[in-house]
């Protein structure tokens, strides 16, 4: 940020390059911060990293693909790009399914949240106590609007960043850095299933392009989109390689890895157990990404319906995602499983892949019938 | 309404508007005038002019003026610009200003056979005299601070600020005690749009009287726990806000000023940051900071890590903290709010007792009171320990205003940790986070500039940078001109050695 902007610019736009960058790392990092879904994927945990880094290429691609459609349809969101390229009725369908994959994730955050605390802190809590509390605290955020949630994401990223560094260098005295070999053991099934999952949660960057249009700088999003895909692999990479390297082949059958990461901290046998620790940065990251989603879900709602206010669907939104979270998924370990792209994951990239491809015909039909 | 020519119809009615009150002096002089001698009438309120003032620039001057010459047309104008000494006077010909220049304190001349009055400054009432404020004591700086007198505090700040780039606006709310505010800026400096947003908020004021709690009435966010305007009784603190770009509104018979716009880390600074080494200053408001913090959060994280979360403690000094809690009857939530409402009535005892005892009663109480407490089984002396640091805790902030919503936030903290443990302290403080977001004083961020980030305006902020440092003014309160002269340290120089 810089004295250049001057003020009814700044007031005009409400969110910052920074806080979308902001924004973007905690929804991409709020699947590690409990679990760590790509920890399940496979029995040959060893060769997680490497799918990592393969995701990297395919993720910034799909990244860069919102950010050029935003760019291309400046003050449109994706839902109302869908609608303008697909049409009426086909743009509807899709919107609404898109939409629909933001509800499920929606509902499987809170789910993760609450699953964590009864599990670990209060069992005799039902589940929907809370579930009910974290609906409610995303619809008033949501109500607030987003400028508040992007201003939330500066103070929850630094206290996420915070928690990322306790958990990555404390448990290093239990690494066994011989955990990470033999690599390529059971060739490359491993390696692409990972990476397929890898980006299966990178789709969910398809939120930037309800955020675009509220950016300060039309032309300013790719760095801050580009900056979020490299900085929140370059975490991921980290963190599995910590993961593997403290436990090693008990990784796949843990529910939550980065959990038990904290549970195993010891620093000088007076700083231990630091699961309740890792909750603040837990129930924070996941309470903005519920924000957001719930705020974008309305958004994108009010706008295939043509409704002029988003408002009045946040709070039947938090109903309907508190309703899914107690009907969808079971428990914690079928929470994750849903979305390994052996089964929901794999229904998220096809639908991903046939938004981009009908985005992509939608756009040369466009240029074919109107020569823009 | 219009003032009449009859001088006893003017009178009357002023003596019917001031419902013949003791204190409205009507003071009838002969005035040597031809053909006819002319009466004229001096009226004031009595205490709150200048006595020896009146007699010799008003009463005096009239009952020697010799105006055999002058028409009625005419009188007005040689009395007002040759024979009245009053520095400041002006000629009024509505009833109605005529009764407002009274009721403030002004003398109004009313001449026999003319449509029109003069008005002139005579005020003067007993004031206190320019004190150390109590609130905000430093240990380095000025010792002076805002009085009741809107003037004096005017006149304080243009000490600091010496040149005709200081700008006073007065208004006055409503229609029955008219109490003046001022609206002080810096031309120049101030934003044109923050300028005139302050003035629209005032005029916008329609209150009975408001010596006090203007804030409510021109604030963001009138129903935010957090106050959105800082108050200060120093004249020090209100001149730098001033010199950054920002509003200082004064109101008659206040000695605290209110700044606007104002944002999260200005109640965690303090005048003494910059009177000390920036280092030290720097540590000063870390300090601050993490006092916020544990008189926010700890008795909740006491209550959370003793209800819920006894793994996150060493099993020694869980253990510790066990026995002590043997024998206590209640919960370890009704053992925190008790403690903590026992404190805070202690604290509100200690400021409304006479000065003289108020302390020793507040210390004595709360040492008596807490021994007591452990003895008989009531509290574990853990708990006194974690209420007392949470009380020091929550003075390290200088704005009052500010350690009041902490106060009552952390029983919000407490409760919610009682039913929820971490979960429920994480979430009520992502609301709180997000409303604080959400708040904006005069149009700028609270939270800015952490949220939003301004990585300029940090070093004012989070942390206390040389004043050399400091080249440019906060960026979101929008100043004319962002860039400040900030000079740059001269050492010694070995040219000059040699010299």
């Amino acid at each position: 940020m810089n004295g250049s902007v001057n003020r009814a610019e700044y007031e005009k736009v409400q969110i910052s390059p920074w806080q979308l960058f902001a924004l973007l790392m905690i929804t991409r990092l709020v699947p590690v911060v409990i679990g760590f879904p790509l920890a399940s994927v496979t029995t040959q945990e060893q060769d997680l990293w490497i799918s990592v880094l393969l995701s990297i290429p395919v993720s910034l691609a799909y990244s860069l693909l919102v950010v050029r459609l935003c760019e291309a349809f400046p003050g449109k969101s994706l839902i109302g790009i869908l609608l303008h390229l697909l049409g009426p009725v086909l743009g509807r369908f899709a919107g609404l399914l898109l939409l629909n994959s933001w509800i499920l994730i929606l509902a499987a955050m809170l789910r993760a949240v609450a699953e964590v605390n009864v599990a670990a802190v209060t069992p005799e809590t039902p589940v929907v106590v809370f579930l009910a509390l974290l609906a409610a605290a995303a619809v008033y955020a949501a109500r607030k609007g987003l400028e508040p949630i992007a201003r939330g994401s500066e103070i929850v990223l630094i206290i996420l960043s915070g928690f990322f560094l306790f958990l990555l260098v404390l448990p290093l005295n239990l690494a066994e850095p011989s955990n990470l070999l033999p690599l390529l053991e059971h060739g490359w099934e491993t390696v692409i299933l990972g990476t397929l999952n890898t980006v299966s949660f990178y789709t969910e960057f398809a939120i930037a392009g309800m955020l675009l249009p509220h950016l300060r700088h039309r032309k300013g999003g790719r760095k801050p989109v580009i900056g979020a895909v490299f900085a929140s692999s370059a975490l991921l990479l980290v963190f599995i390689v910590v993961l593997i390297m403290v436990f090693g082949s008990l990784l796949s059958s843990i529910a939550f890895p980065a959990f038990s990461l904290a549970r195993v901290v010891s620093v000088g046998e007076f700083i231990e157990r630091t699961e309740s620790l890792g909750m603040v940065a837990w129930v924070l990251t996941h309470s903005l990404k519920c924000s957001l989603f719930t705020w974008a879900c309305a958004v994108g709602l009010a706008e295939v319906f043509g409704i002029p206010d988003a408002k009045p669907l946040m709070a039947p939104l938090g109903f309907l995602s508190v309703a899914l979270a107690l009907t969808f998924f079971r428990d914690g370990f079928e929470l994750y499983r849903f979305f390994q792209v052996r089964t929901g994951g794999a229904l998220n990239l096809g639908l991903h892949l046939v938004l981009a491809f009908a985005v992509l015909g939608g756009l040369a039909w466009k240029k074919l019938t109107t020569g823009k | 309404m219009p003032l009449s020519a009859s001088l006893e119809e003017n009178a009357s009615a002023l003596r019917e508007a001031f419902g013949s009150s003791a204190d409205l002096v009507l003071r009838y002089i002969e005035l040597a005038t031809s053909p006819k001698r002319r009466t004229a009438v001096v009226a004031y309120i009595q205490g709150m002019t200048d006595r020896q003032y009146m007699e010799d620039s008003v009463i005096s001057s009239l009952s020697t003026f010799d105006g055999h010459t002058l028409t009625a047309a005419s009188i007005i104008e040689v009395l007002r610009d040759g024979v009245l000494t009053v520095a400041d006077v002006e000629t009024i010909d509505d009833l109605n200003d005529v009764k407002r220049h009274i009721a403030q304190g002004y003398c109004a001349v009313l001449v026999d056979g003319c449509d029109k009055a003069i008005v002139g400054d005579v005020t003067k009432w007993e004031t206190r005299s320019i004190e150390d404020p109590t609130s905000e004591s430093t240990v380095s700086g000025p010792k002076e601070g805002f009085v009741e007198s809107l003037s004096t505090n005017i006149t304080l700040l243009r000490r600091y600020i010496r040149s005709e780039f200081l700008r006073v606006e007065y208004f006055y709310s409503g229609p029955v005690s008219r109490t003046p505010i001022a609206l002080v800026y810096v031309a120049g400096i101030a934003s044109e749009r923050l300028v005139q947003e302050g003035r629209e908020r005032l005029r916008r004021l329609d209150v009975d009287g408001i010596s006090a709690g203007l804030e409510e009435y021109i604030e963001d966010a009138p129903t935010s726990l957090f106050p959105t305007l800082l108050k200060t009784q120093r004249p020090d603190r209100a001149v730098g806000a001033l010199l950054e770009g920002r509003l200082v509104f004064l109101v008659d018979g206040n000695p605290e000023t209110l700044i606007a716009p104002a944002t999260l880390h200005m109640f965690l600074s303090s005048s003494e940051d910059y009177y000390e080494r920036f280092w030290v200053g720097t540590m000063f408001r870390w300090l601050r900071m993490l006092g916020l913090l544990v008189s926010l959060l700890l008795p909740g994280l006491y209550v959370a890590v003793t209800t819920f979360h006894q793994e996150l403690l060493p099993t020694p000094l869980l253990l510790a903290i066990a026995a002590q809690r043997e024998g206590i009857p209640f919960p370890a939530v009704a053992e925190a709010l008790l403690m903590e409402v026992i404190f805070e009535i202690l604290r509100e005892a200690g400021i409304r007792l006479p000065r003289i005892v108020g302390p020793a009663v507040s210390i004595i109480g709360a040492l008596v009171l807490g021994e007591a407490a452990i003895r008989a089984g009531l509290a574990s002396p853990a708990m006194i320990v974690v209420v007392a640091a949470t009380g020091v805790a929550s003075f390290a902030a200088p704005a009052a205003s500010f350690q009041n919503a902490i106060r009552l936030l952390r029983f919000g903290f407490t409760i919610v940790a009682a039913a929820m443990g971490i979960f429920g302290m994480s979430l009520l403080f992502f609301v709180t986070v997000i409303s604080l977001c959400d708040t904006r004083s005069f149009g700028t961020p609270f939270l800015e500039p952490i949220a939003p980030t301004v990585v300029m305006d940090w070093k004012d902020s989070l942390i206390r940078a040389p004043s050399w440092a400091m080249k440019s003014r906060p960026w979101l309160i929008w100043p004319k001109e962002v860039k400040k002269p900030h000079g740059r340290p001269v050492p010694w120089s070995k040219g000059r050695q040699k010299e």
